[in-house]
């Protein structure tokens, strides 16, 4: 498609289906990509559009039965990996073509050293014998950045972090010297501090080895910091593709304009979220005509009988939509500035919250867990995960708690509902103690302190009427029942956005939003004054996370919510929270109102996490990652300063004395010797 | 590991202390009396039953009736109620005759089963995967002596051998390798027959696991790697797929003595599961207990083996028996 760079990898019309109880489900449908020597090409979209299947179909990795490639080419070295036999197939995988997986964690062999994992490809493609298998491994370890290769050598995949697991999945991808690295969402799994470092190896990989790379991610961020040229993916098609920078200027098509705008950006907590209304549609009834029409706010007649085709827009740029291809006058056009004056008063909720007192008041928080027994079951080790926690929320407030994982926020969330008990410390709810309530009179609180989980699949009992597991506690706590309760129910579900016709259906009949949604009307349904939400939105796709984000926002407003929001994605907490608290192995290490987050956060710990994050500006890419290596082990912190390992700019003193939490500024707290 | 193997111990002999209390309260709360086991028999005076009571220490209180059998059989000084034979000696025996049943039952479950069920998992929804699976669910339905019965027809007339007992009785002079081959023939068709329910159940459990592990994310990693079909298959995959075997491997001994006592009725074989059906029948509280104190000695023998390859086989079971992850 791009003219003058030698294309190494092209596939022409690619079709993917799959035949199930249904019917046939054409998972990739026509689908032309072509990678060029040394680039990298994104590939973007949401879950469900096809991404996964088009890599897999390259790599001739799909189950068959029951898929099948039903059409196409996929032109690799002048040959057509399609008419490949099998063994011709072996020499090329993990050759000349290498991937990586979005899941590091079940992506390596358990019962496997990483070096007998990393070996293997060399001495099958390679025939090296095991001496000389091993130096190169241990030279390759040394490259993807693993510190004491000698030693990790022989470590099994349990013994590393999931960031260690993924370099060890590029190392053994890019052993053979591969022509094309195929990465499948690498860093969705992964921290942002991670996910930072991953991309920077990827990109000097990518400049060392001159390999081209085919990125396949639904992080628009992820793509502005690697990608050369971007195909848009939706449902089973591409819909546009453009060089990067022209997509970020100015992206055309109506869907990946409801990408951008449902994406928020740090820095920008003015602007309105924009969802994509609905969802991806399922494969077995894609609508007729323009498949995005039903989600499409421009769509009309046309786009729902014709389906249009990818045509040439101008140079090098593609796109699938009639409203473009006519250039007709209502042409779509991608606004970042709209909406911000529906936002403007948000800041002034928490303001005019501040002058009434704390609705939760958190006051030195410990849980500690016990790791480690003797031969009598006497503890010998501990992991403090939670360590000193103050916190207060105020009535129709938003608290973020943010962290790389393992730093300990989801156990705050649940402490302090005593959905485990604490160590030590105390919580007030309404100026009463939580801690001291019997279970009884818990049960009672409990009514206005609700929760919302992260994983929307493994939340909701499979068992279980959606309705019954949104009415339940209605019945529990003696509030209604029979018909009655029915009409709560269905009240809830049309609060939440779902038809309350839903209620005698099962969770596996909903996708992951509407499943949000309905843990969200659960948590609702006993009128609580004040919600843990604890990373609801970070198992979802871009435009579902904004329709949810969009939800909590409504629903704050409408019952006077608090929340506690606890995640790691930093955009997502800048947009949503009037107050941040940044959480670091088990303590609290800079708290700030959120519209300061940007301009004013000085622990070099917060600083760290808003360079990793990444942002949706190809002109800014290639800034190396500040915070180096990883979470260290709850289980033995680091003396003085539990950051300073990590820290750019720690001293002596940082090493030998542990800082405290100061105020710095009126609701600016910092936990931090230099800064 | 000298802690391990000190906290393993100390954990089973508190277990195996339970199980004793356990057994004999059972046993001993059944109603019934070792005494009246021929109430009708009218040499059966009352001073007779006294002096059997009084023999057999049942009319002390229960706990020094306990507190005496226990000592007894650690003394080997345990006699049967109906032989007063020694019972240690007696299971022992015993013991020896089940053994070779066991093993060669054993050996025919395992070394078919996981062949079977691997096979059928790589070429699901194939003809042999198909057959496989019909055959297993025949095997399950057919009653085992409805099977035997057939089979011993069969081998009777097509092999005219002989098939009952542990031997053919009255040969015992014959020369050495008439011995060998008296005793194969014997053995063959019981320990067939116990093991066919094995492998049809065992190949399912089998070719369950191993699909369950060919979806697995680092399977497919494999592939990518570029690594032949026989290598992520018998390398990658069933290296996993076996582990959850392990506990099983535990858990067979007990088969020993329970699992067999059909067979070994149709058959007249003298073993263990035999020896405890007839004790039973008899109100033999020696046998019976001590045929229950071996039983849990030798499962938590097998557990602590399976502990102990469980730790060989999986990197990600740590010495204190938890994960490390």
């Amino acid at each position: 498609m791009v003219g003058n760079e030698q294309v190494i990898l092209e596939v022409k019309g690619l079709k993917t289906y799959f035949r199930t109880s249904h019917g046939e489900v054409r998972a990739v449908d026509g689908v032309d990509l072509s990678l060029s020597q040394g680039k990298t090409l994104g590939l973007i979209g949401e879950s469900g559009c096809g991404k996964t299947v088009t890599s897999l179909s390259i790599m001739q990795l799909i189950k068959s039965p029951p898929g099948k490639i039903a059409g196409g080419q996929i032109q690799f070295q002048g040959r057509d990996l399609i008419r490949l036999s099998e063994r011709e197939l072996q020499q090329i995988r993990g050759n000349s073509i290498g991937m990586i997986f979005q899941e590091p964690m079940t992506s390596l062999n358990p019962v496997f050293t990483i070096g007998d994992q990393i070996m293997e490809p060399l001495m099958i493609h390679r025939k090296t014998s095991r001496a000389e298998a091993k130096e190169f491994t241990l030279e390759l370890l040394y490259k993807v950045g693993i510190p004491m290769p000698e030693m990790r050598i022989n470590e099994y995949p349990h013994q590393m972090s999931g960031g260690m697991k993924q370099r060890v999945m590029i190392g053994m991808a890019i052993a053979c010297g591969p022509k094309v690295l195929i990465a499948d969402e690498p860093t969705t799994a992964l921290d942002v501090t991670m996910q930072a470092q991953i991309i920077n190896l990827l990109y000097d990989l990518q400049k060392e080895m001159g390999m081209s790379i085919l990125l396949i991610t639904h992080d628009l961020g992820v793509i502005a910091e690697m990608a050369h040229q971007v195909a848009v993916m939706y449902a089973s098609k591409v819909v546009e593709y453009a060089s990067v920078e022209k997509l970020f200027e100015q992206p055309l098509h109506p869907y990946t304009i409801g990408l951008f705008e449902s994406l928020p950006n740090l820095g920008d907590r003015e602007r309105k979220l924009q969802a994509i209304r609905g969802q991806v549609p399922n494969p077995l009834n894609f609508p007729t005509g323009c498949k995005f029409w039903p989600r499409c706010p421009y769509a009309d007649q046309k786009c729902r009988e014709l389906e249009p085709a990818l045509e040439s827009i101008d140079s090098g740029r593609l796109v699938a939509c009639w409203r473009v291809i006519d250039k007709s006058s209502n042409q779509p056009v991608y606004n970042p500035g709209k909406g911000d004056r529906e936002r403007s008063d948000r800041a002034q909720v928490a303001e005019s919250a501040s002058a009434t007192g704390a609705l939760m008041e958190i006051k030195e928080l410990k849980k500690f867990f016990s790791v480690k027994r003797n031969f009598w079951g006497r503890t010998q080790a501990w992991l403090k995960a939670v360590d000193g926690v103050s916190l207060s929320i105020k009535e129709g407030e938003t608290l973020g708690l943010v962290g790389e994982s393992g730093c300990g926020k989801t156990t705050v969330g649940r402490t302090i509902l005593r959905l485990i008990d604490a160590t030590q410390g105390d919580v007030f709810f309404e100026g009463a103690s939580i801690f001291s309530l019997k279970s009884s009179s818990l049960r009672r609180m409990r009514q206005k302190m609700q929760i919302i989980f992260q994983d929307p699949y493994s939340s909701l009992n499979p068992r279980m009427t959606v309705g019954n597991i949104v009415g339940e506690a209605l019945t529990t706590h003696g509030i209604a029942k029979g018909r009655e309760r029915k009409e709560l129910v269905e009240n809830l579900f049309a609060k939440v956005g779902l038809s309350p016709s839903y209620i005698k259906r099962y969770p596996h009949e909903f996708s992951g939003g509407q499943r949000q949604r309905i843990g969200i009307a659960r948590a609702l349904a006993l009128n609580p004054k004040f919600i843990v939400c604890d990373e609801v939105v970070s198992a979802l796709d871009v435009s579902i996370q904004a329709q949810i984000m969009n939800l909590l926002e409504k629903l704050q407003e409408e019952n006077h919510l608090s929340y506690l929001f606890i995640a790691h994605n930093l955009a997502v907490v800048e947009y949503i929270c009037n107050h941040i608290a940044v959480m670091y192995l088990g303590q609290i290490v800079e708290q700030l109102p959120a519209r300061e987050l940007v301009k004013n956060a000085i622990h070099p710990y917060t600083r760290g996490l808003l360079y990793s994050n990444p942002v949706s500006n190809p002109s800014l890419r290639g800034r190396a990652a500040l915070l180096k290596g990883d979470v260290p082990s709850p289980i033995h912190l680091p003396p003085g300063c539990r950051f300073h390992p990590r820290c750019a700019y720690a001293e002596e003193k940082c090493r030998k004395k542990e800082p405290e939490l100061v105020k710095r500024e009126k609701d600016h707290w910092v936990r931090c010797w230099v800064c | 590991m000298a802690s391990f193997f000190g906290r393993n111990l100390v954990e089973k002999l508190i277990t195996l202390f339970f199980i004793s209390i356990i057994s004999f309260g059972v046993v001993m709360l059944a109603p019934g009396d070792p005494s009246e086991v021929d109430p009708m028999n009218p040499k059966f005076t009352k001073e007779d039953v006294e002096r059997l009571r009084k023999a057999f220490d049942l009319d002390k209180p229960l706990y020094t009736q306990y507190y005496l059998f226990y000592k007894k059989l650690f003394t080997n000084t345990l006699k049967s109620y109906k032989d007063n034979q020694p019972v240690l000696k007696k299971i022992y025996e015993r013991f020896l005759n089940s053994l070779p049943l066991f093993i060669v039952g054993t050996l025919l479950t395992w070394s078919l089963a996981f062949p079977l069920g691997i096979h059928a998992a790589i070429h699901r929804q194939s003809f042999f995967d198909r057959s496989t699976t019909f055959f297993s669910y025949l095997f399950i339905s057919l009653p085992s002596f409805f099977l035997a019965y057939i089979m011993i027809i069969f081998m009777v007339k097509v092999f005219n051998v002989p098939v009952i007992g542990i031997q053919t009785f009255g040969r015992e002079s014959a020369g050495l390798w008439y011995l060998i081959n008296d005793r194969i023939w014997h053995v063959v068709l019981p320990s067939v027959l116990s093991a066919i329910a094995g492998i049809a159940i065992l190949s399912r459990y089998v070719r369950g696991q191993m699909l369950e592990v060919i979806e697995q994310d680092y399977v497919r990693t494999a592939q990518a790697k570029g690594l032949p079909k026989d290598i992520v298959y018998y390398k990658h995959a069933l290296r996993n797929a076996l582990l959850p075997f392990i506990t099983m491997f535990g858990l067979i001994i007990p088969g020993l003595i329970g699992g067999s006592v059909i067979i070994e009725s149709i058959f007249a074989w003298p073993g263990m599961g035999r020896l405890g059906y007839e004790a039973i029948l008899a109100r033999d509280y020696p046998v019976i207990l001590g045929l229950n104190f071996v039983a849990a000695c030798l499962v938590l023998l097998g557990t602590f083996v399976s502990d102990l390859l469980y730790m060989v086989a999986d990197p990600r079971i740590s010495i204190y028996g938890e994960r490390k992850d």
